[in-house]
Formats: structure tokens, sequence, C-alpha cells
């Protein structure tokens, strides 16, 4: 017994197991990002981060690689005991972080120290937030990524959410970086905002001209609904029906009797997917190929902003161009440059 | 040529993707034009390209914009489907592999029976093909399913599930999805949804009409068997699958053989597909008329 109880500690000092779950809270997985990508050809999603800009954020502040996994959770984060002084940050959705009962300024670098308890409110606004850990998490790789893709028990923790008793431990833990980081933040004039009806950017996809025009209007013209049968898979959004152009309507019979129906294709990672009459927003763990039309997609800068809309608020949608979202992408770098945090 | 005069379209999807679409119909060329267009793409080290999916009759290229231009990617791709198109003869490289099926069997018979009770009454699956197809019976349906090849047109939607088109047009089924689709399906059950045939490879929703079940997996994640070795995944678009119907005894039997982790896979894997003389084929299926018989 004796000899056993050393080896747990020899483990964990060279691992550093970091924490433990108390209480699970609600989808609690490791992600990373970009994910699993270049699987697709498999039918393997690329998973990660439902909102990768809080995590890439949530990274820097505690001076990871944007990429490093960290953990990712819905509505109600999970209570957690620490089994070793490290540096957390907590980004996304507004989640009321404690530590000891006593609150945590998110989007900033804190300490947590060994026997601490860290806990949360349900999320006030938004859908998603992270836990990032100075040093990142432990876990395997699989197919070049550490996210979780709970549906096949792949990546992450056991290839699952994580359950009360289960034991994470840190990638690389180095203690200098503790006093040198914590309190770091990113600027307050950075903190993305999730509002009630979010406004997000909207492209052009594929197939498009199967839809009249008054259909392609609907799309930027009404504040879609975010149906509560949204999931890391797919957002649903709830709204007009649409009516079709000639070409959904004549078409070969191998394409399927249902206008938005077409011969299967690849699909695009935030495509647009028009399921019947439901828009669908293809997320992390959307599928990879199927057979509904997506005339559109919400360009891969903007789609945490999907994420983040709370099932029942509401998406506006905004067209843009390649020039415009080309535009975008450059000024989100912003949010990675070290100027950005203080 | 301008792009609206070409056989084929080009949709720039957003910012990351570009779709090349070769057509809207059941033909194999499509697939196979997408394939290859797939293996050139490689061949050529593009960089900045993230992921590839070929299907049914198109090819997604997923990509960086940051590596390289939408326009610049379009240009390659053009320059590549042009020199496809202008080929007089389209071969790849393709495996035959064997299924061992159990037709009609009691899990997905059970999983119907679960659907009508949890979901809505809907027909018997095989009744459901039978009548669509106006076959006279299991026997006949046994015959349309292990007597032609089937080619692996994509793999995707879930991680393994392979779909499937019927190589011989004699043998050509189809049959309307289930709506709603299911929530579960069990592993290794074999379904036909519009002219698509698939193989679920572990359980997982679905809407195609179950036939059969098969004991072999085509997904691994543990890669226990030989076959996996490389990948978790069984099949790649160009295999061609030949389905064999067993009894239960010899399900039972393989499936044992599997869990020992004895089981060997009946793949032949030196074989070519050649676009000619598969058109020769589909010209001598027309003359001969009518359908298949027992």
């Amino acid at each position: 017994m004796l000899i056993k109880n050393s080896l747990i500690h020899v483990r964990n000092r060279e691992v550093g197991l970091v924490f433990k779950v108390i209480t699970p809270g609600i989808q609690v997985t490791v992600q990373d990002y970009p994910g699993r990508v270049g699987y697709a050809h498999l039918g393997f999603p690329r998973s990660g981060a439902m909102d990768d800009l809080a995590l890439r954020i949530g990274n820097r502040i505690v001076g990871n690689k944007e990429g490093e996994a960290g953990i990712e959770f819905a509505f109600k984060g999970p209570k957690l005991e620490f089994m070793e002084d490290c540096l957390i940050s907590i980004t996304g959705g507004n989640c009321s972080p404690t530590i000891d009962r006593k609150e945590l300024p998110m989007w900033t670098a804190v300490r947590a120290n060994k026997g601490q308890i860290l806990d949360f409110a349900y999320t006030m606004e938004g859908v998603w937030s992270y836990i990032c850990l100075s040093g990142g998490i432990d876990v395997p790789e699989v197919m070049g990524s550490k996210s979780t893709f709970t549906n096949v028990n792949i990546g992450g923790y056991k290839g699952r959410q994580l359950e009360a008793g289960d034991v994470i431990s840190l990638g690389n833990f180095e203690k200098p970086l503790l006093n040198q980081l914590e309190g770091r933040k990113l600027r307050n004039h950075l903190v993305p905002e999730y509002k009630q009806t979010m406004e997000v950017e909207l492209m052009y996809g594929s197939h498009y001209d199967w839809l009249s025009e008054n259909d392609i209007e609907k799309m930027t013209t009404n504040n879609w609904k975010v149906s509560i049968n949204s999931n890391r898979l797919g957002y649903r959004l709830e709204g007009p029906e649409f009516e079709f152009s000639e070409k959904a309507l004549n078409k070969p019979k191998e394409c399927g009797s249902h206008p938005s129906n077409i011969f299967d294709t690849g699909y695009y990672l935030g495509g647009i997917n028009l399921a019947g009459q439901t828009p669908v927003v293809l997320t992390a763990d959307g599928p990879t190929a199927g057979g509904y039309i997506q005339p559109f997609i919400v360009p891969k800068v903007s789609l945490w902003k999907v994420g983040q809309s709370k099932f029942g608020n509401f998406i506006r949608f905004r067209l843009i161009n390649i020039e415009e979202a080309i535009e975008l992408n450059e000024k989100a770098k912003q949010y990675f440059e070290e100027d950005s945090y203080c | 040529m301008s792009i609206e005069e070409k056989s084929y379209k080009i949709w720039t999807a957003g910012l990351n993707y570009i779709l090349i679409d070769f057509g809207l119909e059941k033909n194999i060329e499509y697939n196979i034009k997408s394939i290859i267009l797939k293996d050139l793409l490689i061949e050529a080290g593009v960089k900045g390209i993230t992921e590839m999916v070929p299907s049914n009759s198109s090819l997604m290229v997923g990509y960086e914009p940051d590596l390289i231009k939408t326009k610049d990617l379009e240009n390659i791709i053009i320059e590549l489907v042009d020199d496809i198109e202008k080929r007089e003869n389209l071969v790849v490289p393709s495996r035959l592999i064997e299924i061992p099926v159990l037709f009609d069997d009691p899990w997905t018979r059970e999983c119907v029976e679960n659907y009508c009770k949890r979901v809505k009454p809907i027909q018997n699956n095989i009744d459901k093909i039978l009548e669509a197809n106006g076959l006279r019976d299991l026997e006949e349906l046994k015959y349309y399913y292990t007597f032609p090849q089937f080619w692996v047109c994509y793999v995707g939607f879930w991680p393994g599930l392979a779909s499937a088109l019927c190589l011989d047009p004699r043998f050509n089924l189809s049959v309307e999805k289930y709506n709603p689709p299911r929530t579960t399906t069990p592993k290794g059950a074999i379904g036909l949804g519009g002219t698509n045939t698939s193989i679920y490879p572990m359980d997982s929703p679905g809407g195609f009409q179950l036939w059969g079940i098969t004991p072999v997996p085509i997904y691994d994640s543990n890669r226990k068997l030989e076959v996996f070795k490389d990948s978790m995944v069984l099949f790649r678009v160009t295999d061609r699958i030949k389905f064999r119907a067993i009894d239960m005894e010899e399900f039972m039997e393989i499936k044992r053989q599997v869990e020992e982790g004895t089981y060997v896979y009946n793949i032949i894997d030196y074989e070519l597909f050649d676009s000619n003389a598969y058109k020769k084929f589909l010209d001598s299926c027309e003359k001969q008329g009518g359908g298949a018989s027992v």
C-alpha cells in the first residue's frame, strides 16, 4: 500500500494531476482548435471548440499556444477541486466563476491553488465557456487533435464528457509562468459580446440558385430563432418557409423528392444546410456529407457567434462577399496580438 | 471556354470551401472524376488545402485562404478538371471486399419494431423495398444484392459510414428514406435509401430502409483486426462491395472470430476499374433490356 501511494506521488509530480471533477456540469468536454482537420473523407468532423475565439483567447491569456486544448461546457460548468497550484483563465459565455466561493474575473489569468474549489453559476450570456490551464491538458491526440467527439467516443478524456471523480493532468507545467502571467487579461474593449440578437455574417454556399429571390432575401431580412434542438452537431433555425426555385423543383430523381434534397455532397463547417424547411448551421461535430443543399455558409471567422447564440434567442444574418470576409479575417487577428493583452 | 460553358460547375462556398459539381445524375463516371481530381490535387502538393471529400458526383475542397487565394486554387482546379475531361478513359485501382450478410435478421427487425412503437407505425422495411421495386420475395431481394457488385462512392456523414451504388443497372433498387429519421440503428445494419446502399459502422442515427446486418466491423477505433492497422475505417472510395448471404450459424461463427481477433477479411486488392470497359458493360445491359430474373 505504501509503495502504491508513493508511486502515485511520483506520477503526480511528473505529469501533474491538476484537478478532480467533484460534480459534472453540462456537456463538459476537452476541446482544442482547429480540431481534427483532414479526416472528413473518412466521416470524421473536425470537432473542437464551439467558440474557437474564446478558447484561443483563453489560451493566450495563460501563455499557451492558441490551439491548445481546454475544458468546454454549456450553460453550467463543472465543480472542480485543484490538486496542484496552477494558472487558469475562464472565457466565453458569462458563467459567474467562483473559487472557494469568491468571485473570479473572466478573460483573466487567475491563480488556483491546491485544494481550492472552482465552481460556476448558470451561464447568463452566451452558451459555451472555457477553462484554459497554463500548460494545457494532457490527453492523447487522436488523428492530430485532443478534441472530444462524444458521438463515437474518440479523443479528449476517454472519448466522453467529464464525470464526477475524473482526474485531469496538465500537459506541461512550468511553475515560473504562474507568477509572470497572473493577472494578465484581454483588454476590456476586445471582450466579445453575446447579444440577445446576434448579427452573424453570411456568405453564399452552393446551389443557391435552387432558392427563389424571395428565399434569399428571407435569409437576411428575418430574425432567425435558434431552436432548442441545437447542439454541437448543428444549430437549427426557426423562421419563414422557403418556396425554392424551378431548379429545385425539376431536377434528376436521384437528388431526392424534396426540393432541398440533392445527390449527396460533402458538407461545409459552418454551412447552412436546408433540411426540408429548416436551415441548420453545421457546427463542430456536424456530419461531413449528406443529401441537403447548402445555399449559404457562415464564414469561419464568424462561426463563434452562432455557437454563442442562446437557444430561443435570435440570429440576424448579413450577407458579405469574399473581400469583406478577408477583411474580417484580418481584423480578427487583433485578438492575438500581444498589444491586446495587459 | 468560360466556366458557364463547361460540363461541370464550380461553387465558391464562403472563404474556406470550393465544391466541384460534375453532374446531378447517378453516374459512376462523375464519382470517379471527383476521386481522380482529389488524387491530382494531392499529387500537385497544393498548399493550403485542409481536406477533400469526394462524394456521389462532386468533390468538396477545404482550404485556408491565408495560405492560398481562392482565385488561385480555382484556377488550379479548372486546369486539372479540364485535363480529366479530355481523358478518353478513366482508370482507378479498386479493391473488391466481401461483406457477409444475414438478411432479414432479428436485430434490424427489432430496430424497426421499436421505431413503430416509439415514433410511428411504418411498413416492414423489406416489404417496402420489395413493393417499391416490384420484387416478389426475400429470395429475389437476396439475388439483387448478392449478384452485382456495389461501388463505394463516398465515406462520410458518420465516421466510417460507406455509401455504395449498384454497378449493375439491371439490379438497381431505390426506396424512399425514413421521415423522420431513426435516432438509432444497430451497428452493422445495412439499408437502402434513394439509390444508395449503406452499412452502418456503429450504433448511430439513420434513415435508410434496413434489410440485413453484417457481423464484420467496418469501423474499429481500437484497431484490433489487421485490416484496421492503418485506419479506423475499412472502406475508401473506389472500393467495391460483394455481399454474400450467410445464415445465423455462420453469422455467430464470424462474430466469434471477430471478437477473437482472428477474422480475416476477404479482399482482392489488385484490380482496376476502367470506365470504358464499364461503359461497354452498361451498353450490353441496355441491349439485353428488361430486368434481371432469378
